[in-house]
């Protein structure tokens, strides 16, 4: 059985979707704090105040974890039983790795803002794509409960929305990557 | 221990108003206002006995142990520099090699935090800061006319790690402060200004202290105040200008004379007339350092281009400081509403300049600088303590340094990235690596750097009483806790038998438990009280508390089905045994009765927190159909 205390969706009394409203979720969250958050309980007696700083705790990892589409997709996949974020699964599609390794590398010789940019609407384009594709396997592979096919082409689509949103990491973009 | 229903929002209880205060313990001035004072929640200044509103962070200790705070122990540095200890923020939490060399009096260099020599004995840091709070305490009373401080809501830099944050609270309870919150002095400000000018968008508070230099980003809107992000720099402020500006005219006026040769107290008076100089900068175009050295008159006129040389550097370090909070809550400079000034350093023209330069957006510095954030935690003390009338805010804070694990090869993992949202809790799991292991050590490192030797090591847990098990079995779940005032606690449970570990905890540079009871107990010894039977007491308060609690959740008709018939008969057999230990007034049976009962209760006081939320969630989708 889930609560609402196991299930982020349920905490903010939503869906399960990738359609969240930002500025709706963040709303629902300073409700949930204004109710829980221990500055509402410090005259209280000291189990009160514990109990309060788990609620709090537990709010705060919520709206974090919905708030950014990668986290919140990752986390729904997770209910099902899902985990996209094991390290020890580096397989790839060999075509998707090799296009990784020639944005690196293209990164790292870029030496002016132009080329840099151009690089960057490209792989965010690519990105972007993949996020859609995702975003509509979730919602087949939420549908279809946990019973579904769709698993495997939202762990993979998953995968690479991962790797792409690390190579847009703002570092990258910096100028100043390390060789 | 979520067995209490967390449903209804704290009302205030009491008739009259309770007597809190705001405290901001500055590393060269500290202050204490309230709001509870006044009848229009307006948060002010208690002021010294002598009408002062900023008590120097200064404190003189004699051979009979009794000590001077404020202007009066200043007053003795001519004499006996090495006996008035200033700046002693700058040693909370910090160990002889953190500090260098540019401490004017005597410490010694032990492990863990530094201890001061002086004439009443060695001091730690958090003595010395615990005699300039029961300074403040005294002069709020004495201001007020009331009789105690009900509570009080202290104010560290946001940059603060956990055992500088320790080491302030420690502080406190040494004094006899009951702390209600630490809060962080930016968000402090932002209480502050956002009390007067309540507009919606993203503030930068750029906070330039004495010895500390803080930045946060804060999102407010609608009566919540929301920090994204923060960075700083806690060995970096004003102090620091005044001893460039010293350092430099000894070498420009005395080149005859080496530097070497200037005494301890030839530095020091250098360095306030090169304070009085940087003032007096603020409004004129040159200023002229004057000090009496023990070789003669030193006399040197410097002008603002020659301070703006000296001093660039600091000013660029806090400009990057900024530039990176930025960065890190992915917003740009152009997004900013506004800039909110806070620390009399923000008073110089060069800082002023450079943070209108970066930020191109309006500085709010209407309210005092040096006054803003003791304020504003006036204001929060008065909410927290539930005087507050009317509507309130919300302060939704963050953790600034992140917190790992020490893992194979000297490298960290990280648990709690910095600008996460406090409190946080992250649970991590664990396992042996020998057969029949029932112990292991977890060393929690604070800073963002992959090598532990990088960062800051905060404390070593001791995990016993791990049930002996083959190799790999063992399943530990250890959970890393930072509660509202950014403060870090560790819990570890065996996960197949659901025992809870023993945590033994060294604080690397914080005080031991045992540590602090001695302070403590000699602390009382001067007052005359009797530890033992305060703690024997504070023991069955919370003993009572916890049974009151439990008997109404088990006898509350909506949790019955929460809990099976043998774990009803486990509760039931550790309240039986805690009434008992309560009749018997032993404190080691008092409390581990009342941990055995917290244990055996802890997973009911789960379901009853889920059901908690569940109920509050219903109640919040009644109210969506409403609109």
């Amino acid at each position: 059985m889930n609560t609402a205390a196991d299930d982020y969706f349920l905490l903010f009394g939503l869906e399960r979707t990738m359609a969240i409203e930002l500025a709706e979720l963040t709303q629902r969250y300073h409700r949930l704090q204004s109710e829980f958050h221990p500055d509402r309980f410090a005259g209280a007696t000291s189990l009160q105040r514990q109990a309060a700083l788990q609620h709090a705790s537990r709010i705060n990892d919520a709206y974090a974890t919905l708030k950014k589409p990668l986290s919140r997709a990752a986390y729904l996949v997770s209910l099902y039983g899902v985990d996209v974020h094991t390290e020890t699964d580096t397989a790839m599609p060999v075509d998707f790795l090799m296009q990784q390794l020639e944005w690196r590398e293209a990164l790292e010789e870029a030496d002016d803002d132009t080329t840099r940019a151009a690089l960057r609407s490209e792989i965010s384009s690519a990105r972007d794509t993949v996020v859609g594709a995702a975003t509509a396997a979730l919602a087949k592979f939420v549908a279809a409960g946990s019973e579904g096919q769709e698993s495997q082409e939202v762990y993979d689509l998953l995968r690479r929305w991962i790797y792409l949103e690390k190579l847009m990491a703002p570092e990258n973009f910096s100028g100043n990557l390390a060789k | 221990m979520a067995l209490v229903q967390l449903t209804e929002p704290q009302e205030p209880t009491a008739q009259q108003r309770r007597f809190a205060v705001g405290i901001d313990l500055g590393t060269t001035n500290s202050l204490v206002a309230t709001a509870a004072a006044v009848d229009n929640d307006r948060p002010e200044v208690l002021p010294t006995a002598t009408g002062a509103r900023m008590l120097p962070s200064a404190v003189y200790y004699q051979q009979d142990g009794a000590c001077i705070v404020g202007a009066a122990a200043l007053a003795k540095r001519q004499q006996e520099p090495h006996q008035v200890i200033t700046s002693v923020k700058r040693l909370m939490g910090r160990s002889a090699e953190d500090i260098g060399s540019d401490y004017h009096y005597h410490y010694r260099a032990e492990e863990g935090m530094v201890k001061i020599i002086t004439a009443a004995g060695d001091k730690s840091p958090v003595q010395v800061s615990a005699d300039i709070l029961s300074t403040l305490r005294a002069q709020a009373l004495a201001a007020s006319g009331e009789a105690e401080v009900a509570g009080a809501v202290i104010t560290v830099p946001a940059y603060f790690d956990d055992a500088q944050r320790q080491a302030t609270k420690d502080a406190a309870r040494l004094a006899g402060l009951p702390v209600l919150r630490l809060l962080n002095e930016p968000t402090a400000a932002a209480v502050a200004y956002g009390l007067d000018n309540a507009a919606d968008g993203l503030y930068i508070v750029y906070d330039l202290g004495g010895g500390t230099f803080d930045v946060s980003l804060l999102r407010l809107s609608a009566s919540v105040f929301e920090v994204l992000a923060t960075g700083g720099d806690t060995a970096l402020g004003g102090d620091d200008y005044d001893r460039l500006i010293a350092q430099n005219v000894a070498q420009k006026v005395l080149k005859s004379l080496p530097a070497a040769t200037l005494s301890d107290a030839d530095w020091l008076r250098l360095t306030a007339a090169a304070r009085v100089a940087k003032e007096a900068l603020t409004t004129a175009a040159t200023a002229t350092v004057v000090a009496e050295l023990e070789a003669g008159v030193c006399e040197c006129e410097i002008s603002r281009e020659e301070f703006n040389a000296w001093t660039q550097a600091l000013t660029v370090r806090t400009i990057a400081c900024c530039r990176q909070v930025l960065a890190d809550a992915e917003v740009s400079a152009t997004e900013v509403n506004g800039v909110v000034l806070v620390g009399g350093a923000t008073r110089m023209v060069s800082v002023r300049a450079a943070v209108a330069d970066y930020f191109a957006q309006q500085l709010y510095d209407h309210i005092n600088p040096d006054e803003v954030v003791a304020l504003g935690a006036a204001a929060q003390a008065d909410v927290l303590i539930g005087n507050h009338r009317g509507e309130s805010w919300l302060l939704l804070d963050i953790t600034p340094l992140s917190l790992g694990l020490e893992t194979m090869g000297g490298l960290v993992e990280k648990v709690i990235y910095r600008n996460t949202t406090i409190p946080t809790e992250k649970h991590q799991e664990f396992t042996t690596h020998r057969d029949g292991q029932t112990a292991m050590r977890i060393h929690v490192v604070q800073g963002e750097r992959e090598r532990v030797a990088d960062c800051r090591s905060l404390a070593t847990f001791t995990l016993s009483d791990i049930p002996p098990l083959a190799a790999g079995l063992a399943r530990i779940r250890v959970g890393f806790q930072v509660d509202a005032d950014g403060l870090l606690s560790v819990t570890a449970t065996e996960k197949t038998t659901g025992v809870s570990a023993g945590i033994q905890v060294k604080p690397s540079y914080g005080l031991s438990e045992e540590e602090f009871a001695n302070m403590l107990q000699a602390a009382y010894t001067h007052a005359h009280d009797d530890l033992q039977a305060r703690r024997l007491q504070e023991a069955v308060n919370e003993s009572e508390e916890l049974l009151q609690i439990l008997d109404k959740a088990l006898a509350d008709a909506d949790s019955a089905h929460l809990l099976s018939a043998a774990e009803r008969a486990r509760i039931a057999a550790g309240l039986a045994r805690l009434r008992e230990a309560l009749t018997q007034a032993q404190l080691a049976e008092i409390n581990a009765a009342k941990e055995h009962l917290q244990q055996v209760s802890a997973e009911f006081a789960g379901r009853r927190m889920n059901a908690d939320i569940q109920r509050a969630i219903a109640g919040k989708k009644i109210d969506d159909i409403g609109q």
